[in-house]
């Protein structure tokens, strides 16, 4: 049976889901390669590991929602990612969406 | 030291579909060599062997890195789950049902052969891989979603207690697809009765007059059973449909009845009188039998018609009689 701590857990895993992939968006306003990205995301304070960042990236690129393009850096190849004007536009409507959900639970919280 | 590192991503490349492993294994090994360089230059000096080992490890075991990038990570997903795990239910407990009554007939009548009955284990285990792959190629292939939409609320089966139950019908459906295999010589039950001194019981040649009609019977109680249970909003029908069946099944034995001579009685040792006297014996016992069976589905038929008054009275929007 998952103890208090699992439950919390799971719960804040299913919480953090669909905002980790506005950070990334938002992160990806500017140009990027995996490492870095999240290094950036990690020093906002949004931890995210490299199991669930790569695949995202890839899935966001089959959306049309990023552009990616391979260049050697530091003498490695390194893929860069960037947001796509297709994602700029999906971004600014999902941080619309953010805000109006954001605004409406926290005064549900707080009322 | 880079053995390792190589090591790793071959085993992650080899679970990746050709188009894009080498993509994808360039990209980790870019990721890894830079955590890896960010902890040695925390560290001042080169990773240790163990260090390294335990660098990897924390990237994570190599089947799972590579699953997190399949289109679709699982073989039956959430949406479709609910689905798979009625169809599963169903298909299982009419499988149940079916090796029950084979177990009973079994320890009645020595029979049937081991030969035409497949072990259920066997049966159990390759429907189950059937049904799952079935739902795995709607997962991968079909729309999940669609399935989900696939129905109305007027579909649903009424909130009152008026109709058969799922399981009632199941049990059912698996105890006539028994009889149906007998019925068809799929399979065969011993007709020597133990310690009668070989005394054997043959199907008297009325039965043969009327297997077309019990045959057909069968298949329509199957068939009705199945109606009933995928589309039990349908009341009127599933009972009127019941009704009909029942009178079938009560007319075909009457017919049978008026024969008055039921099974043929032999036997390589026993006397003449004596077998004889078995011969009246069994047909005495048989048109009780059978005379009770029509009682049954004549009352059964009456049960129905009743239920059918009762829906056919509430669906006109009336109150319904009690």
């Amino acid at each position: 049976m998952p103890n208090d701590a699992d439950i919390f857990e799971t719960l804040r895993q299913e919480l953090r889901r669909g905002s980790l992939i506005l950070a990334v968006l938002g992160q990806l306003r500017s140009e990027h390669y995996g490492y870095t990205l999240r290094k950036a995301l990690g020093d906002a304070g949004v931890e995210i590991d490299e199991g669930a960042l790569y695949p995202m990236l890839r899935r966001l690129e089959a959306q049309g929602l990023l552009t990616s393009e391979w260049r050697e850096e530091e003498r490695r190849n390194k893929r860069f990612y960037r947001l796509s004007d297709e994602g700029r536009a999906v971004l600014d409507r999902l941080v619309e969406e953010w805000t109006r959900l954001n605004a409406s639970v926290d005064a549900i919280l707080k009322g | 030291m880079s053995d390792l590192i190589e090591r790793y991503l071959g085993a992650i490349a080899r679970e990746l579909s050709e188009r894009q492993r080498a993509d994808i294994t360039a990209e980790l090994r870019d990721e890894l060599m830079s955590q890896i360089e960010g902890r040695e230059e925390r560290l001042g000096r080169p990773l240790t062997e163990g260090e390294l080992e335990g660098a990897l490890r924390d990237f994570g075991n190599p089947v799972v890195v590579a699953g997190r990038y399949r289109r679709i990570p699982h073989l039956i997903g959430p949406q479709i789950f609910p689905f798979w795990w009625q169809t599963t239910k169903v298909t299982m407990t009419v499988i149940a049902a079916v090796y029950v009554v084979l177990i009973v007939l079994a320890l009645l009548t020595q029979g049937p052969h081991e030969r035409d009955v497949p072990s259920p284990v066997l049966v159990l285990g390759f429907t189950f891989g059937v049904i799952t792959f079935g739902f795995a190629l709607i997962e991968r292939y079909g729309n999940p979603e669609k399935l989900a939409r696939r129905w109305r609320p007027d579909g649903l089966p009424p909130a009152g207690g008026k109709t058969k139950g799922r399981f009632e019908i199941l049990v059912e459906m698996g105890m006539t697809a028994v009889a149906l295999a007998w019925w068809s010589g799929l399979i065969h039950f011993q007709n020597t009765m133990p310690g009668t001194g070989g005394l054997q019981v043959d199907l008297a040649p009325v039965w043969t007059v009327w297997f077309w009609p019990i045959l057909a019977y069968m298949v329509v109680e199957l068939l009705v059973n199945a109606h009933a249970l995928l589309r039990p909003a349908r009341v009127i029908v599933n009972s009127g449909l019941a009704v009909a069946r029942n009178l079938a099944g009560a007319a075909i034995l009457y017919n049978v009845r008026l024969d008055g001579h039921f099974v043929e009685v032999s036997s390589p040792t026993l006397p003449l009188d004596v077998l004889a006297r078995m011969q009246a014996s069994f047909d005495r016992g048989f048109n009780f039998a059978i005379g009770v069976t029509i009682a049954v589905f004549l009352a059964l038929a009456a049960l129905e018609a009743w239920r059918l008054r009762g829906h056919v009275v509430s669906q006109s929007g009336a109150p319904a009689a009690a």
